[in-house]
């Protein structure tokens, strides 16, 4: 088949259409995008035009039926093809090449019908370029795997391998949806797996139970059922016998309370891990890399290797307590927002640290063993950094000492000394370290974070100089990659002396420029 | 025999181009190399942007006299210079290569006849073989024999060819030639930082654009207050307030101070602002209180644009825009230039690899 010849837009039969389900999904769609709502209209009995407004749901539902039944798409040999529309009839054209990722997603409704929700991603932003909603599962793992193995012969244009005549690859279709695709080259490799274990510790350590919470605060003032002192005290009453509280009482009240509302957040926050981590794992498969994990919704996520930008170990003070560090990978172009959260660029949420080296190898062979030889910044960064303190505390301490007290002016000398503490951890927290396919980064009082950067990802590199930094000999170095995150540079590293940073420029833009660079 | 090399602060040398056919300043180098000649990093810097597989450009002939200039202070022929100034001249002999302007003619040829005697005198203390065969060929060249020094500086078999010609200049007359020592220039050298070494400034007609918009933007300021203050004077009943010394008073210090400010402001900017094509890619420095020096790679460019506003269409400037798939550097802006730069820049910066990658 000629690749170059335009398709006839009523040529539907090489095309494959959604799985009937979808329909019933869009409904529940529409539904609950008019459920809430339409149950406060319900209990609160709301006004007529409130009531008529409803009625749009059937319009939206309309709207979806017409998008089920226009809905078609079909794996041509250079691009997926995507076409839509009664009406207004689009075609979107998405060449394999430029398929970053094609994730796919089930909550529990999907899993009941054995289907879900497959979104096709591009390098070009925020909106996935195109959401199959929905497919059987068999079915969209055999389009995730069409599209790596065309992809791959697309690269190497050697092509033929074992690839199947077009004509039947064209038509994937037959009565049972799918034709079962050749067996694949490659198998998945598990690379990482979190237990059960590891996942309540993560729900420890990360404390999202307040997610939760604040769900459940923003649900009691959406139907007013925000509980008032009173039944509070009722409760407290009938709870612990006690009818009036005396001082004490309230403050031994309230730290029971305190601690209770602590220990229910973890809880719900260990539920939380388990439920939407459930068998959390890292796969291998070719040059991809998968992440699978949810109990109830369940995710399935890829991050291509090659076009891993950044790779960052995190951990918090607790997570250092259980020596356990979060992995993340960050691609190009991919949504990178956090999502009830879960995250997309995880590689590993909770992952012994002592392990990491071995990971990182597998998930990036040319990564070297974490480096021992960490260069420090200036350690005049720290009196620096003092200075802006010293303003700040001022800052906080003066207008308390006129407005309320002279005795304000006590908490300067301790403030101030732990401003020079904080400056001077803070500034020694500051590392890095070049090897010889990475640069290395790491910064972080409390949550520590080290990044790690291939040069062939690193897009310019910036030397800064402020005013201030003139007068100290000091500038800044900034590292700039394909998805470093709004308005921020991938690394910036202050306070280094002027002909280090220099020093550092020419070495790193010599390894960016030596190696090519691919999305 | 006196030979005037440009002078540093010679607009000119703004003007000229690289052996990349960019434009190219080389003065930081020569102000470098005057300090210290043997600094191998300059050199290893200087040399391919003068020369590039055959290529030269017409900052090339205006650096052969300093370099000469630079021996002389010595007293020593360095091997670099040498060999750069014979290189530089056989290149000048192919036609593709730019001709040599009026201005520099004097100063060039009569400086490689300097560099010659200097060389010679020297001869006999060189030990480099490399270094004897490159005074062996300027030699020739000044003899007028291209064949014979194009010989001596490419043939593989190095040491036949320098035996057979140490022996025919093991006489060599010795004195220097007289030159004008210039102490300003010397003492100029001190002032460029070291990180501006072989930039280019802006076209010089950036100024006068800067100060135009500029006076756009005080006019437009102006000419409100001017109406806002006739309709007060026109139809409020009582338009003192408007038309208080005090107010009149302020606006017209107010609008000074922004005449001053866009009189002195952009020649500040344009100094302050610069640009180099190094092997590695792009660089550009800018910014007066928050410097900045950029480095965008060659093969990090995803595109690059020239763009030209109005203002900037009147004064044949054009601002070169970079695409990088960074996300702070998603684009990389230089104004400032003048437009055919800018064009060159741009195709400069692409010609190398259509990556089709993405």
């Amino acid at each position: 088949m000629n690749p170059f010849e335009p398709l006839p837009m009523g040529d539907d039969e090489a095309f494959l259409r959604l799985h009937p389900s979808s329909l019933l999904f869009a409904l529940a769609r529409t539904l609950r995008a008019f459920l809430l709502p339409g149950i406060i209209v319900l209990v609160r009995g709301g006004e007529n035009f409130e009531v008529w407004l409803m009625l749009l749901a059937i319009p939206a539902f309309l709207l979806a039926l017409f998008r089920y039944i226009t809905f078609r798409f079909r794996l041509a040999e250079r691009e997926m093809i995507v076409r839509k529309g009664l009406i207004f009839r689009s075609e979107r054209i998405i060449p394999y090449g430029r398929i970053q990722n094609l994730d796919y997603k089930r909550n529990l409704f999907h899993r009941l019908f054995g289907v879900c929700d497959m979104l096709v991603q591009t390098a070009s932003g925020k909106e996935p370029e195109a959401t199959l909603s929905v497919l059987r599962l068999k079915d969209a793992e055999a389009v995730r795997d069409q599209v790596a193995r065309r992809k791959a012969a697309l690269t190497d244009q050697a092509v033929a391998l074992d690839a199947p005549p077009a004509d039947e690859t064209d038509r994937l279709t037959d009565a049972a949806g799918i034709t079962e695709s050749a067996p694949q080259e490659a198998a998945e490799e598990r690379l990482a797996h979190a237990s059960i274990k590891e996942l309540a510790l993560f729900g420890l350590i990360t404390n999202r139970g307040w997610l939760a919470v604040a769900a459940l605060v923003g649900l009691a003032f959406q139907f007013d059922l925000w509980p008032d002192a009173d039944l509070f005290e009722a409760w407290a009453d009938r709870a612990f016998g006690v009818s009036n509280f005396d001082a004490r009482g309230k403050i031994i009240a309230s730290v029971v309370g305190l601690i209770a509302v602590v220990l229910i957040v973890r809880v719900l926050s260990v539920f939380w891990s388990i439920l939407t981590l459930y068998d959390f794992s890292l796969l291998q498969h070719g040059g991809e890399l998968r992440t699978r994990f949810g109990l109830l919704t369940q995710h399935a996520l890829t991050l291509p290797k090659h076009r891993i930008q950044l790779i960052d170990i995190e951990s918090s003070p607790t997570s250092r307590l259980f020596k356990r560090v979060t992995l993340r990978a960050r691609t190009a172009g991919a949504l990178s927002d956090e999502n009830q959260g879960t995250s997309r660029d995880w590689l590993m949420p909770v992952f012994r640290r002592g392990d990491v080296p071995e990971l990182l190898h597998d998930v990036q062979p040319e990564l070297e063993n974490e480096p021992t030889d960490w260069q420090s910044i200036s350690p005049r960064g720290a009196r620096r950094m003092m200075k802006q303190l010293v303003l700040l505390d001022l800052a906080f301490v003066t207008p308390l000492a006129f407005a309320l007290s002279h005795w304000w002016w006590l908490a300067l000398p301790p403030a101030l000394g732990l401003s020079w503490l904080i400056a001077r951890w803070v500034v020694r927290a500051h590392g890095y370290a070049l090897t010889a396919n990475v640069l290395w980064f790491r910064h972080g009082l409390l949550a520590k974070k080290t990044r790690v950067i291939r040069y062939n990802k690193i897009q310019t590199v910036t030397i800064g100089e402020s005013p201030f930094d003139r007068r100290n000999g000091h500038a800044s170095l900034r590292i700039d990659t394909a998805n470093s995150g709004m308005g921020q540079f991938a690394v910036t590293i202050p306070y280094l002396p002027r002909d280090e940073a220099e020093r550092l420029r020419r070495a790193l833009t010599d390894e960016a420029e030596r190696r090519d660079f691919v999305w | 025999m006196n030979y005037a090399p440009l002078a540093f602060d010679d607009d000119r040398w703004n003007a000229l181009v690289s052996g990349y056919r960019v434009p190219f300043n080389p003065t930081g180098f020569i102000r470098q190399l005057m300090d210290n000649p043997e600094d191998a990093s300059v050199w290893s810097q200087l040399v391919p942007e003068l020369y590039h597989q055959g290529t030269v450009g017409s900052a090339s002939y205006a650096v052969v006299p300093w370099l000469v200039r630079i021996c002389e202070d010595h007293d020593c022929p360095f091997e670099d210079a040498v060999l750069l100034a014979v290189l530089v001249e056989l290149a000048r002999q192919d036609d593709n290569n730019p001709p040599l302007s009026d201005f520099l003619n004097e100063a060039y040829h009569a400086s490689l006849h300097t560099l010659h005697r200097l060389s010679l005198s020297h001869l006999p203390n060189i030990r480099s073989l490399l270094h004897r065969r490159a005074i062996f060929a300027l030699a020739a060249v000044i003899a007028n024999d291209y064949s014979l020094a194009e010989l001596l500086i490419f043939v593989e078999d190095e040491k036949d060819v320098s035996a057979l010609l140490a022996d025919y200049y093991k006489d060599v007359p010795s004195g220097l030639g007289d030159r004008q020592n210039d102490p300003k220039q010397v003492a100029s050298a001190r002032e460029v930082a070291p990180t501006a070494i072989g930039h280019s400034s802006l076209d010089p007609r950036f100024i006068t654009a800067e100060r135009v918009s500029w006076a756009i933007f005080v006019g437009i300021l102006f000419f409100g207050w001017l109406a806002h203050a006739l309709a007060a004077f026109f139809f409020n009943a009582d338009p003192k307030p408007i038309l208080s010394i005090y107010a009149v008073g302020a606006t017209a210090g107010f609008v000074a101070l922004m005449g001053i400010l866009g009189i002195v402001w952009p020649p500040v900017v344009y100094r302050h602002r610069s640009y180099r094509i190094t092997d590695h890619g792009l660089q550009i420095r800018k910014g007066v209180w928050w410097r900045v020096i950029i480095d965008v790679p060659h093969s990090r460019v995803q595109h690059t644009d020239v763009t030209q506003g109005p203002l900037e269409r009147r004064y044949g400037l054009g601002k070169l825009v970079v695409h990088t798939a960074g996300t702070m550097s998603a684009t990389v802006e230089l104004e400032g230039l003048a437009h055919e730069t800018a064009l060159a820049l741009r195709d400069r910066l692409t010609g190398a690899d259509d990556d089709e990658s993405v």
